[in-house]
């Protein structure tokens, strides 16, 4: 009855019955198994701690961290914390952060200081890219911003909506002191906010390239900075004073410019620029009216050296009867010596077409033109009134296009021509080439 | 694949002694490769000590597939001024599901092209390969994972209720 002696020679081969039974994952070096479990949400990567002593403490590590407490489970806010400080708060100051992402809501029951903390143990992190997110209390973010615009090691930056506090009746101010020497990117969205305000933050900015701007304003105002090659600038028109938008930026080489609000009585404001290196602009612009013109000609001029320029045009429903939304009647276009490349998505009735075709005339160096046609949207309150007017001059229903490519308007009047008799042969020839 | 003669060849040899002849280009394709490259140009033999045969193998027909496609869409772009969008947008989703079939291996040749991908540093395996494994990992318990990826459970029992504790956070409510 004595137990069978495990041979030798078996017993060698105990660790591996199988040889496919090794484990390759845990073998990786930390370095690529913490970029596999960068690609998990946290949660998930939280979780890998279970698998092993090589995992347990691996996910803390992680360049990237994103705090989000909208899909955690209740109590929310408990889990929250628990969550911030297992992943950031305990984190071991030798594992640098790369990026952080927050993107919580306590309910009003974090305590006062637990949202500055968060961002100084990131400063001390040496936190590269931030992004805050909409879910974060503008209290939370109100009193903490004083640390996140000190954060020296900052490359990207976007907050949310930065709105004054409820409270408080000053207006908004940014820090008094601003050290992000660094940053290359930043996006805001801010409201009621004084334009000086603006500038002397960007004065302060020498690294910053990338500007991704949301503004409601009420007041003219000008922007300026010497570094920014990339500028996204979405305004709110919020008041009839504001009138005129000055842009001086040297080095801005592409400009996304986006207006919203406009109406009977705010019109679009003139644009004027020192903006000599642009090379590609995009232009949105909605409910334009007639006395919007001079100011839409404007801003064609300041954007006159671009190589390529996407326009997005749309009239206003108020006005009666089909205007041209491209030109100031009675004057010519600017010269644009540099355009190759010509996207335009507007309402194609007889006056825009026109229109176009004017411009064609200014464009020497075009090789491409895309020319959508969008169908007015005619709302009720349109529709009361005589919109057949608008129908009877726009070329068809629905929406077409023409893309031309290789075009040599300067050398080949026949291609001109045949541009030119798109209006006439409107529906037939638009299908035909789209 | 077609080979011109003009075209420099170049020798790898796996660790097992085992030698691969491949282009120039398809060797480019594996950043640490080009490095040696442009440091010494006459170079034509290379020994890699730190990759098998099997997975070296496996990392040159990757090269090769995505020179092929680049290569093609180049001539494409070339032949009529500029590529139309829906034939990149197939040559793309060809070249993603070939990617997706090629992944279709067990998990130690897996782990082991992250290893090599990351030697030779070929970011488009690279990415591939971690991806995949992310994605064996996503939407399973960590006794599934352990038992996918064949991951020995040492954690003593007290050790696994100190973690469940810390982490409420990362666990679903029915869990």
């Amino acid at each position: 009855m004595a137990t069978t002696p495990i041979p030798i020679d078996s017993q060698s081969q105990l660790p591996d019955p199988n040889a496919n039974e090794i484990d390759h994952l845990s073998a990786l070096p930390d370095a690529l198994l913490l970029t596999i479990l960068s690609l998990l949400p946290l949660r998930v990567a939280a979780r890998t701690s279970f698998l092993s002593r090589r995992f347990r403490h691996l996910w803390r590590a992680r360049p990237s961290l994103e705090l989000i407490s909208r899909d955690l489970p209740p109590p929310k806010c408990d889990n929250v914390v628990a969550m911030a400080d297992s992943a950031l708060l305990r984190r071991d100051p030798s594992h640098l952060l790369l990026s952080l992402l927050l993107d919580i809501s306590g309910y009003a029951g974090f305590k006062d200081s637990f949202f500055s903390s968060l961002l100084l143990k990131a400063q001390s992190l040496l936190l590269r890219h931030l992004t805050i997110g909409e879910s974060c209390s503008s209290w939370d973010l109100l009193h903490s911003l004083h640390i996140i615009f000190s954060i020296h090691s900052l490359q990207s930056l976007s907050l949310p909506t930065l709105r004054p506090s409820v409270s408080s009746l000053q207006a908004f101010q940014f820090p008094s002191s601003i050290t992000l020497t660094c940053l290359k990117s930043l996006s805001l969205s801010l409201v009621d906010i004084n334009p000086a305000e603006i500038n002397r933050l960007l004065s302060q900015l020498p690294s910053l390239e990338d500007l991704h701007l949301q503004i409601c304003v009420t007041d003219p105002m000008l922007l300026s900075s010497q570094s920014i090659r990339k500028l996204e600038l979405i305004v709110v028109v919020g008041c009839e004073n504001f009138d005129t938008l000055e842009l001086s930026m040297p080095l801005l080489e592409f400009l996304c410019f986006e207006t919203h609000g406009l109406s009977i009585n705010k019109s679009l404001p003139h644009v004027h620029g020192a903006i000599p290196s642009l090379r590609k602009a995009v232009i949105k612009l909605d409910e334009l009216h007639k006395k919007d013109a001079s100011a839409a000609a404007g801003l064609l001029k300041c954007i006159s050296q671009a190589e390529e320029l996407s326009l997005h045009l749309k009239e206003s429903e108020d006005e009666m009867v089909p205007f041209t939304i491209l030109l100031e009647p009675g004057k010519d276009p600017p010269n644009f010596p540099n355009l190759k490349s010509l996207d335009v998505t507007m309402c194609c009735h007889k006056h825009n077409f026109e229109a176009v075709v004017v411009v064609l005339h200014h464009c020497p160096a075009l090789e491409s033109l895309k020319l959508v046609h969008e169908f007015p949207k005619f709302t009720y309150r349109s529709r009361l009134r005589n919109w057949e007017d608008w129908v009877s001059e726009l070329p068809c229903s629905g929406c077409r296009y023409v893309y031309f490519r290789n075009l040599h308007l300067g050398e080949n009047v026949k291609e001109f021509e045949y541009i030119k008799s798109l209006n006439n042969k409107y529906t037939s020839k638009r299908q035909a080439s789209s | 694949m077609a080979r011109s003669s003009t075209e420099n060849m170049i020798t790898l040899m796996s660790s097992d002694g085992e030698e691969f002849m491949v282009t120039e280009k398809v060797a480019r394709e594996c950043t640490t490769i080009r490095n040696m490259l442009e440091d010494d140009c006459v170079i034509t033999n290379i020994p890699l000590p730190n990759v098998t045969s099997d997975i070296l193998s496996m990392v040159i027909e990757y090269c090769m597939e995505h020179v092929a496609a680049a290569e093609k869409a180049a001539a494409e772009t070339a032949e009529k001024g500029s590529s139309s969008a829906p034939a990149a947008a197939k040559a793309n989703k060809d070249l993603e599901e070939w990617d997706k079939a090629f992944m279709n291996v067990d998990v130690y040749t897996l782990c082991d092209l992250i290893l090599a991908a990351n030697y030779l540093n070929v970011s488009g395996l690279l990415d591939l390969t971690i991806q995949t494994a992310a994605n064996l990992i996503k939407g399973k318990s960590p006794e599934q994972i352990r038992k996918t990826f064949h991951i020995q459970n040492d954690l003593s029992l007290e050790e696994e209720e100190k973690i469940r504790s810390q982490t409420p956070w990362a666990f679903e409510k029915s869990e």
